[in-house]
């Protein structure tokens, strides 16, 4: 009996919830492009493309008129943009890591939430390109920082960590838009075949590539998929660790840490997780997922974040311990003001939002409900912006010679472009979720009970 | 090919054959025609790159027939005079294409001797500003000089047939001629009365002794004692004064003799920030306590009374009472003394402005009984008549006077009665009743609009005169640039006036000017004729006097002041912690008296002390702060009397409780720049920059003003940045071995090799007293924007040198140091490795460059960089200049768009015009050849640069001191600049041993 018990617990948990056929999966999945959405969605678009739409002009603004309408200072030269520009890019390791890694894990439950995480990445990181490209003096000159043979004979200084960026961003866009795309192409051909509006039907039939679901493209298909996924994988770990050489690399007391790397790519992984937990929820609701994006795969995530949690209070609490035995005055000073300085509530803002609420999903009800779920992402949301704003900010504004200190306040300018880059995100999520599938429906069906031949409800074999 | 005809750049720029005639020699085995092109692309970019914007403002056309003097491109130096009050300094005018871009001091002039105020370097902005009155006005209406003449002739005539009076209102008259010129005035009009009005030197004792008829030799004094004296600050000739004092600070090795500075002060000023030692007490008992240091000094060294003084007569004044009273221990008091006593001749006791009158008489007293007189300090002449003094209440008298029914108009040349007449009542009275006024000045100031006349007149950089201050030598100014607008010279206005009353006047002021040298300054008998020996002044900048002034060792002051004094200062002694306080009100270090107000550079410029810009907070001791339950920024009202000014506070660590302290020269009302900045202390001043009693509380409503500082915190926090020993640890440290040299920390990163030249500077924080000429300096020639008071809160202003003044120990009582930072120039610099797109790279002579046509803007530079000395163009802060603004700017430095970071290149202009000079001249470059802006400002030759692989130069002699370090070395990034410590001379610690 007891064993019975054990290996019951021990069998991986359902996926998919109830019966589902497959048939079922393309009505549910593929109609929502031709079906005119609710008007809950409207209202939605319209919050989300005027906070967009109040970003892009305050962008504007700011491009003719100058960085000083930011609040940006010296010392503090990089704040509210750079804080952004992390914290967007950090957002989209979710994704990418649930495509690739666990693809290569062979997870069985990432099948439902990929393609949905996957358009996260690239809608994060659309954001995130974002701001390197206006938080420059000159951004009508930033295409400098690209290597193309020019008649000053000038290379650009790859030496800089900024340059690194320029590589790391632009390889995991296009990775990530690649590998996404890849992902899309059966789904899109579902939908040439669904469809019998003659424009939707020549775009489909465009973008879908000419895929006929022959055994030769499910071959090359697999192939290219984990191809790219290996490619992805690396960059996981690769994007956010060059992005956080930006701030290891240079001098400045807080920021010249080796640990910068693996705690960026952990803190990444934990808001990324966070945002794609929060955003899944709402799909799930109104979409009425329920049965494909199963408890489990909350669940799941949420363990995910939790882990990353205990990640980031360890990474915390060795990033104190390393500044204290350095017998370094500066990083002493530079620490203690995390905590008791000008800005020391964003430090404990910080310490709690990323440590303490999400020790909250130790206990099941927060794992599994909507409302646990959203109050513990949002508030790791909030706590990995602050986090940036501590190590960037607080780091700068009291460093080497206290004459050169000085106080950093953000402007509203400041404040209405971070609400645009939520708006622009947001609402490019929204059209996605009206014009593609939001799940993979070729991988939903790959684990769907019975697909695979050789096991019951095996996982997807290579 | 001639192109140099239909190029239409915005510069100009000598062109031979299109090329630039110095480039032809770099290239001595002649130019291809790719090489061609691309210097004058180079050339066209550089032109470009020097106006400021890519609009197009028309052609150039270069000389056909070229002006003797005039070289296009190459600078052209004048000689000029600077004088302010009664102060005078020889300046160099460095002009391009006939106009002035910067001011520096004249080495060959015997008085200032090569040093230059940063008011004089600031006030090239004023010849330039906008918001100058430009033609004459006649009650607002534009009107012509003929009219504006015929009036002032009219005004005269009817007063010399009426028998009315005139009243002509100047500032300090300093100059001879001008002094004769007014003679002649008064002798044609006999109703002609002249007086004068410094508002920020209206305390004639002060006057009398100090600014115009002593000399001081600092560099003869070992041991100076100021009280309340700001000598090496705000004082008019601080610059002469922190050569002569620096120049016995800037020791080699710990056995060389230094000076010792005591000061005794109730405000914090600069003099007391480089003080030794410094006593804290308040205005009211500095009388008291210099009588007791004569008594001391009598008593203990046995030095005799003057002036039949006997013991006696110092009864009120036991040392050990005042000790007690005063709150200073009785110890210190002997100390002092025994340092004047032991000093004797070359001891110099110093008295400022901001004191009771009594204490005057005390320090003439003590420098007296030192026999200071004659060594240190020489007095020159009797109190002169009133027609060139300033009486007490002289204004009010004045004023009151002149609304009698027997004058018929008032003349106001170079003063602002409207704006610093400490009651403006009495102003408005005299004005109304006046039936005409002529305002003569450079704007349409508070005083000019309540006059009929407002009539411009030449700035002085375009101007002629003379000056002679406390000193045989009479100093010339020459006009530099053609007169901008339609204004004129105030002297030629009254030569016209003189000649349309039939006087046998010259045509003009030089005329006058020059016959007047011919008479009374060019030696009779002279081998030279006079045409050559006026030419030679003027290329000198001026000329001794032929006739000598009657100096003599003369008694200034009489036994019955000292016996008044005595009976005065022994009533008075003020222990009480009332309400009440004692309020100091000195000059702004920028603004001065109010009349540089409009001017940005000089507003912008941080306080030496405060480091507080735009504006004057109120200075208040940390004690009275806390007793009055008042914070930084705190807006309280000050009132003596019936008058009542608001400020915010600010928290002065080392002012003495008791004391605060406001500076004038702000609250102006009109000027674009000026009005609205700060508020207007005159009303507090009733003549005297010591108020003995005001009452500060904080205004209703618990209002807070932000005040703009560029320094918002003052610790060290323990850090080893500005490095300050005291003689005794500076002993015992040169004795020891240098543990470790620094720059043998392993590296990956291989040492850079310097095959040729290595360009280095090395700053002296013994020398420096952190009086900030180096930043304007810097800021005029490198065009460096004014940002203004909010974003200088915002923390956006853009000097490329700052002064870092550190507080180190007790608020209440603490030690202070000064430490020049810009741009080190690090060998390994942690900007250059981060910069994206290459915009800041280091040259092969060790120079860090920075590019701005390159630069984006990403800003990476500003955070590696340790030391925080980039500065970025947050706004578009130059384009919009236009004439006259825009002619300040120095064509050789280009000026920065928005989006571009900047900071200090160790004038690479000046780097490279020296380097193209020698190769011109065939040789190698010299050490001295290269003098960057600040270096030259600098009055106490603090800063030197040269060639750090030249084993012969300066600053390879002081980088080798056992007082050098660099900053950061932990860092590993090898700063070019090395710090030599600021070493301090307290008697104290000698006794201890």
């Amino acid at each position: 009996m007891k064993s019975e018990a054990v290996l019951e617990k021990l069998k991986p948990a359902p996926v998919i919830a109830g019966h589902v056929r497959l048939g079922d999966l393309d009505d549910q999945l593929l109609t929502h492009a031709g079906e005119r959405p609710p008007l809950a969605w409207f209202i939605a678009f319209a919050m989300t493309s005027t906070a967009a739409l109040i970003g892009m002009a305050l962008i504007g603004y700011t491009i003719a008129t100058g960085i000083g309408v930011w609040g940006n200072n010296i010392p503090v030269a990089w704040a509210f943009d750079i804080i952004n520009f992390v914290f967007w890019v950090g957002i989209g390791h979710a994704g990418t890591l649930i495509s690739a890694i666990l693809l290569l894990f062979r997870a069985r439950w990432r099948n439902a939430v990929s393609r949905f995480s996957e358009a996260m990445t690239i809608f994060a990181v659309i954001c995130a390109t974002l701001f390197p490209l206006i938080h420059v003096g000159r951004p009508w000159l930033a295409f400098w920082l690209g290597p193309y043979p020019n008649q000053r004979g000038i290379w650009p200084n790859f030496r800089s960590p900024l340059l690194w960026d320029v590589f790391a961003v632009n390889t995991y866009f296009l990775v990530s838009l690649l590998f996404w795309y890849i992902g899309l192409i059966p789904d899109l051909a579902s939908m040439r075949d669904r469809t019998s509006n003659k424009i939707r039907k020549f775009v489909y039939t465009v973008i879908s590539l000419g895929w006929r679901g022959a055994s030769r493209h499910w071959r090359h298909y697999e192939k290219a998929y984990l191809v790219i996924a290996g490619l992805a994988t690396g960059l996981v770990l690769s994007v956010h660790s060059v992005v956080s050489f930006d701030f290891a690399v240079s001098l400045v007391p807080g920021w010249h840490m080796t640990i910068f790397p693996p705690y960026f790519v952990a803190g990444a992984i934990f808001a990324g997780f966070a945002m794609v937990v929060m955003a899944m929820v709402v799909v799930r609701r109104t979409m009425r997922l329920e049965h494909l994006i199963t408890e489990y795969h909350l669940e799941v995530m949420n363990k995910v974040i939790l882990a990353c949690s205990c990640l980031m209070g360890y990474a915390y609490l060795l990033e104190g311990f390393t500044a204290w035995y350095s017998q370094n005055s500066y990083i002493h000073h530079t620490f203690l003001q995390y905590v008791t300085g000008t800005y020391w509530w964003t430090g404990w803002l910080t310490i709690t939002c990323n440590i303490l609420i999400p020790q909250l999903l130790w206990l099941r009800w927060f794992r599994t409900h909507y409302s646990g779920m959203i109050f513990v992402t949002l508030a790791v949301t909030v706590g990995m912006w602050f986090e940036r704003f501590v190590i960037i900010v607080s780091s700068l504004h009291e460093d080497f010679l206290p004459s050169a200190w000085h106080i950093y306040k953000p402007t509203i300018v400041d404040c209405g472009i971070l609400l645009g880059s939520f708006g622009l995100f947001f609402t490019l999520v929204l059209l996605f979720a009206r014009i593609l599938p939001v799940i993979a429906t070729t991988e939903m069906k790959m684990v769907l009970p019975g697909s695979q031949a050789h096991k019951e409800g095996g996982s997807h074999e290579q | 090919m001639r192109l140099a005809g239909d190029m239409s750049i915005t510069s100009t720029v000598h062109h031979v054959d299109g090329l630039p005639a110095e480039i032809l020699d770099l290239y001595p085995d002649g130019i291809s025609r790719r090489r061609f092109l691309s210097l004058l692309s180079a050339s066209a970019a550089l032109a470009m790159g020097a106006s400021c914007s890519k609009i197009d403002r028309g052609s150039i056309v270069p000389y056909t027939r070229h002006p003797g003097e005039i070289k296009p491109g190459v600078a052209a130096y004048y000689a000029s005079t600077f004088q302010e009050g009664w102060n005078v300094q020889g300046v160099l005018v460095k002009t391009r294409e006939g106009r002035p871009i910067h001011i520096e001091g004249n080495p060959e002039h015997p008085v200032s001797r090569g040093t230059v105020s940063l008011r004089a370097m600031g006030d090239l902005l004023g010849l330039y500003d906008p918001d100058r009155l430009r033609a004459p006005l006649f009650n607002g209406e534009a009107a012509t000089w003929k009219d504006a003449e015929q009036a002032l002739t009219r005004v005269f005539e009817e007063a010399r047939s009426g028998d009315k009076k005139i009243l002509l209102l100047t500032g300090a008259v300093v100059s001879p001629t001008q002094k004769a010129l007014i003679g002649d005035l008064k002798s044609a009009l006999p109703g002609l009365l002249h007086y004068c009005w410094e508002p920020a030197a209206s305390d004639k004792a002060a006057v009398s002794f100090k600014d115009v008829f002593s000399q001081i030799f600092l560099e003869r004094a070992d041991v100076i004692l100021s009280f309340q004296c700001d000598f090496l600050g705000n004082d008019t000739k601080a610059p002469l004064n922190i050569r002569d004092f620096a120049a016995r600070r800037r020791i080699s090795n710990s056995t060389d003799g230094m000076n010792r500075l005591w000061a005794i002060e109730g405000s914090m000023t600069l003099t007391g920030a480089n003080a030794d030692q410094r006593l804290q007490v308040r205005p009211t008992n500095m009388a008291r306590l210099a009588f007791t240091l004569a008594r001391l000094l009598n008593e203990l060294h046995g030095i005799p009374f003057p002036l039949q003084l006997r013991l006696e007569d110092f009864n009120a004044f036991d040392p050990e009472t005042t000790a007690g009273a005063l709150g200073l221990e009785l110890s210190t008091l002997k100390l002092l003394a025994d340092d004047l006593a032991r000093a004797r001749k070359s001891a110099l006791i110093l008295v400022g402005t901001g004191v009771p009158r009594e204490v005057h008489q005390a320090c003439y007293l003590l420098n007296v009984m030192v026999e200071a007189e004659g060594n240190t300090v020489e007095t020159y002449g009797t109190i002169p008549d009133d027609s060139v003094s300033m009486v007490p209440h002289g204004l009010n008298v004045t004023l009151e006077m002149a609304t009698g029914d027997d004058f018929s108009a008032g003349i106001f040349w170079g003063v602002n009665p409207a704006y610093n007449c400490p009651k403006e009542s009495r102003w408005k009275e005299t004005i109304l009743r006046l039936p005409q006024s002529f305002r003569i000045g450079l704007y349409e100031d508070e005083t000019a609009l309540d006059c009929n006349w407002r009539l411009p007149e030449h700035h002085w950089l375009e101007s002629w005169g003379d000056f002679q201050s406390a000193s045989d030598y009479i100093s010339l100014r020459q006009p530099v640039i053609g007169p901008i607008h339609d204004t004129r010279q105030g002297e030629d206005l009254f030569l016209s006036c003189l000649r349309g009353l039939n006087n046998q006047a010259p045509q003009n002021y030089l005329e006058y000017l020059k016959a007047r040298w011919r008479s009374h300054v060019y030696p009779a008998g002279s081998p030279v004729d006079f045409d050559d020996f006026w030419n030679g002044a003027l290329h000198n900048g001026g000329a001794k006097s032929s006739t000598r002034q009657q100096f003599g060792k003369v008694l200034g002051v009489s036994i019955f002041d000292i016996e008044h004094a005595l009976t005065e200062a022994g009533k008075k002694i003020s222990t009480d912690t009332s309400e009440a306080l004692e309020l100091l009100l000195l000059p702004g270090s920028g603004v001065y008296d109010g009349r540089y107000a409009n001017n940005g550079w000089l507003n912008e410029l941080p306080d030496p002390v405060t480091k507080a810009t735009w504006g004057n907070p109120v200075s208040l001791s940390p004690t009275d702060a806390d007793r009055l339950g008042l914070q930084n920024r705190d807006v309280v009202d000050i009132s003596s009397g019936d008058a009542n000014v608001e400020a915010p506070v600010l928290i002065q660590p080392g002012q003495c409780p008791g004391v605060a302290a406001l500076a004038l020269g702000y609250g102006r009302r009109t000027g674009s720049i000026a009005a609205g900045i700060g508020t207007n202390a005159y009303p507090l001043t009733n003549y005297s920059s010591w108020v003995p009693e005001v009452n500060i509380r904080r205004k209703e409503g618990n209002e807070t003003r932000p005040i703009p500082f560029t320094q918002t915190h003052d610790r060290m926090e323990g850090r080893d940045l500005a490095r300050s020993w005291t003689r005794n640890q500076y002993a015992l440290l040169s004795e020891k071995e240098e543990e470790h040299d620094p720059h043998n920390q392993a590296s990956l990163i291989p040492e850079r090799e310097y095959p040729g030249h290595k360009w280095s500077m090395t700053v002296d924080l013994s020398a420096c007293v952190g009086c900030s000429a180096c930043v304007i300096a810097c800021q005029s020639e490198n065009n460096i924007p004014v940002v203004g008071p909010e974003r200088v809160l915002r923390g956006r202003h853009m000097h490329w040198i700052r002064i870092d003044r550190y507080y180190e120990g007790d608020l209440q009582n603490p030690s202070v140091v000064h430490q020049p930072m810009f741009c080190q120039h690090c060998d390994d610099a942690p900007c250059e490795i981060v910069c994206p797109v290459n915009a800041t790279t280091h040259s092969p002579d060790g120079l860090n460059q920075m590019i701005y046509n390159r630069c984006v803007g990403t800003r990476y530079c500003s955070n590696n960089c340790p030391f925080k000395v980039r500065r970025f163009n947050f706004f578009d802060y130059t384009s919009m200049k236009t004439e006259p603004e825009s002619l300040v700017f120095n064509p050789e430095v280009t000026v920065r768009p928005r989006g571009v970071m900047e900071k200090c290149t160790f004038c690479i202009q000046r780097v490279e015009n020296a380097k193209q000079k020698a190769k011109v001249q065939g040789r190698a470059v010299e050490d001295g050849d290269i003098v960057p802006a600040c270096a030259g400002a600098c009055p106490a030759g603090a800063l030197v640069f040269g060639d750090l692989n030249n084993r012969a130069s300066r600053v390879a002699r002081l980088s080798d001191s056992d007082r050098a370090y660099h900053m950061l070395e932990e860092l590993g990034i090898k700063p070019s600049v090395t710090y030599l410590a600021d070493i301090s001379n307290p008697v104290v610690e000698e006794e201890e041993e």
